[in-house]
């Protein structure tokens, strides 16, 4: 319990003192997890608006192919990605593993079908009475689809912080494709793993702490949006 | 708009739930389709609404074998307002105008929800809600309108202004007005003709006074007798 305090007293220390690798950490997980469910959630808007509005040939296996994929462990997801990216892989000449574009990638990889999956189950859930009551009065199908778009706005951002609280927390992916380097890939869950390794907790917990943090204000932002629909 | 009834059949999992030889609707007059739980009215008006195939057969409205959605209005069972004000919900499906604000106003204050116009359509009771469906229903100059069980929120002053709406679109407007009814007094009140299913069919057709004051099947006579208890 002492040691739990010491080493809460002396996270904080190093949270105000303004660490230079802290914040360099803090600001590459920022970095990995801002633009990995960026590029995800521009994918999985159209991709899940499309599959759960409309009906087509092959849909039932592909939805049960992005639920499986949902719940991908990404330790799997981080050695496909090393595979592709490693210089005998099929993307090796790219010469990006072990940097934070691989990073990214793996994190992609990991939220697109979650983003995907929420999105379709939002869509799905309103896409028919939607439809019905757009074509009773007569409106066209791009107005339809811009108002189903409108209506599910808070189920896709709901989806879309679902998608960032995975890359934010993931570390298993990372550390395969990004090596966790001092300076260049290191982020905050792989340095909490690191720290907590060499014994050094009051590092590991000052991390962890940022990282509750940003979720927190995360998780308000979100709440205030659903609150103010 | 004419609507003519050509062997349509509707099969779901193996079970035929309509089956009408022929029905003409006649253009200018109202229409109340009404009957028990499964009878097949909403699956006959929807049919009729163009959101649902039948299984076999045709329907032609003016001699055509197609719906052109422009010319048809339709409320389907379950009312879905979407998440804006009354106003915005009520003038989605007219052009904009000024002479359509006029309708909107009209019609907003036909079904008393005038005050209501700056409002959420979400913040609204059940009754309220049907009354905003309604009027986005008939400020539309349509030649076909379709509902399915409009009254079946609202109250007794619900109903008459229904009633009255209904009456003065069709006088005025000449649109054909089929709806459908669990309610034979709305029926009676406000319907030119009465069409009574049972079983997927058309079991008694005829003018209101007849069809439920008069009714000459013994279904129809069970169902009437039911709805005086």
């Amino acid at each position: 319990m002492n040691q739990i305090l010491t080493s809460l007293i002396e996270a904080l220390k190093l949270i105000t003192s303004l660490d230079r690798e802290v914040y360099m950490i803090i600001l590459l997980s920022l970095i990995v997890s801002i633009s990995s469910t960026t590029i995800a959630a521009l994918g999985a808007i159209p991709t899940g608006v499309f599959i759960g509005s409309k009906e087509f040939r092959g849909k039932k296996i592909l939805v049960r192919l992005i639920n499986t994929f949902m719940g991908i462990p990404p330790v799997v997801a981080g050695l496909v990605v090393y595979m592709i990216l490693s210089r005998k892989g099929p993307l090796g000449f790219l010469d990006i593993l072990f940097t934070p574009a691989a990073m990214i990638i793996a994190q992609v990889l990991i939220i697109f079908p979650i983003v995907t999956g929420l999105i379709i189950s939002a869509v799905k859930s309103k896409v028919k009475i939607i439809w019905e009551t757009g074509k009773g009065i007569g409106l066209g199908d791009g107005k339809i689809l811009r108002l189903l778009f409108h209506e599910c706005r808070y189920p896709i951002i709901s989806a879309i912080i679902a998608g960032y609280g995975r890359a934010i927390s993931e570390v298993g992916a990372i550390t395969l494709v990004g090596g966790n380097i001092q300076f260049r890939t290191r982020v905050m869950t792989t340095a909490i793993v690191l720290e907590t390794g060499k014994g050094n907790f009051d590092i590991a917990l000052a991390l962890g702490i940022i990282l509750l943090s940003i979720s927190f204000v995360i998780n308000y932002i979100a709440h205030r949006i659903q609150e103010n629909r | 708009m004419k609507v003519k009834i050509e062997s349509i059949r509707k099969i779901y999992n193996e079970k035929e739930v309509v089956h009408v030889d022929h029905y003409q609707f006649s253009e200018g007059k109202i229409y109340a389709i009404i009957g028990g739980n499964g009878a097949g009215k909403t699956t006959l008006l929807r049919m009729i609404a163009g959101v649902e195939q039948p299984t076999k057969g045709t329907i032609y409205y003016n001699g055509q074998p197609h719906i052109d959605h422009e010319k048809v209005s339709y409320m389907p069972q379950q009312i879905y307002l979407f998440d804006t004000t009354v106003l915005k919900n009520v003038s989605l499906g007219i052009d904009k105008g000024k002479q359509s604000s006029q309708r909107i106003q009209e019609a907003l204050e036909y079904v008393g929800m005038n005050e209501f116009s700056n409002k959420n359509a979400l913040q609204l009771s059940g009754g309220e809600s049907q009354r905003v469906a309604i009027a986005r229903l008939l400020v539309r100059k349509r030649e076909l309108i379709l509902m399915d069980e409009p009254s079946s929120s609202t109250d007794i002053t619900g109903n008459k202004l229904l009633a009255d709406y209904m009456r003065r679109v069709n006088k005025l407007e000449r649109s054909t007005i089929i709806f459908v009814t669990h309610n034979p007094a709305l029926a009676s009140k406000v319907a030119d003709e009465c069409v009574f299913m049972a079983s997927g069919k058309i079991v008694e057709a005829g003018t209101s006074k007849d069809v439920i004051y008069s009714p000459k099947t013994p279904e129809l006579k069970t169902f009437i007798e039911n709805w005086r208890i």
